[in-house]
């Protein structure tokens, strides 16, 4: 039991502390440096095109790196190494695939924030909920795939894109209302 | 009419459904974005945006191969 738990605070930590390093750093870099209004008309039109060709089911692939992890960086590792490799790389969202196009709506958000020290800050809370939440992901896909199919992923995966979809038509009206 | 298997509720809806759908979120965004009296401080609303898509992403990605 208390195993488990130090395994789910690692694995957590592993996602979340390259998250909000380098999130924080985007914040940092991205915020105030550009005028709101143009970035909010981007954020605006990217969201608008993507929610809905999410929330209608349009081939549309969003911006994405096709990169994944290697398996030979993480073959007969320590499990301890492997958390590490797999938290480093999949905690940002960033350097692999990523089939929902809100996680680009991220970087736009934050060059909307008003300087660079509020971006950092706004980064470093966006990193680590992206990495917590990946992590829980992962230990519940341990659990969970199990006996599960490829078609049960694809399902999953298609409702969540519905999700994302939704939540991106709710953005847009929000930036054209907001800016 | 092409007809689109959709989850969460929204099963069997056809494209035009799901775009009354689309068109009503957009709307509710619009509507809290005005905040139905006065509008929304723009950075709190800038880092309330890029931490909720954060973390949609990241919960979303569980269902990544």
């Amino acid at each position: 039991m208390r195993g488990r738990r130090l395994w789910t605070i690692a694995l957590a930590a592993a996602h979340a502390v390259p998250a909000m390093v380098l999130w924080a750093l985007l914040g940092a870099v991205l915020a105030g440096r550009v005028a709101p209004v143009a970035i909010a008309v981007a954020a605006a039109v990217y969201a608008g095109l993507y929610g809905a060709a999410e929330t209608l089911r349009f081939p549309v692939r969003p911006p994405s790196l096709n990169w994944q992890v290697p398996s030979a960086w993480v073959r007969e590792r320590s499990t301890r190494a492997k958390i590490a490799i797999w938290g480093a790389l999949l905690g940002s969202g960033l350097f692999t695939r990523n089939p929902y196009a809100g996680m680009w709506l991220v970087p736009l958000a934050l060059a909307l924030v008003g300087d660079p020290w509020t971006g950092a800050l706004v980064g470093l809370v966006a990193g680590g909920a992206h990495g917590i939440a990946r992590a829980f992901g992962v230990r519940s896909n341990v659990r969970a795939r199990r006996g599960r199919t490829d078609i049960a992923l694809v399902v999953d995966q298609l409702r969540w894109k519905l999700v994302d979809g939704l939540a991106l038509l709710v953005a847009t009206g929000i930036l054209v209302a907001v800016w | 009419m092409q007809h689109t298997e959709a989850p969460l509720g929204l099963s069997r809806l056809g494209r035009r459904e799901l775009a009354g759908v689309g068109a009503a979120a957009a709307g509710l965004g619009l509507l809290l974005g005005t905040g139905a009296v006065r509008s929304l401080p723009r950075t709190e609303t800038a880092a309330a945006l890029a931490v909720f898509f954060a973390a949609l992403s990241g919960i979303a990605k569980r269902a990544s191969p």
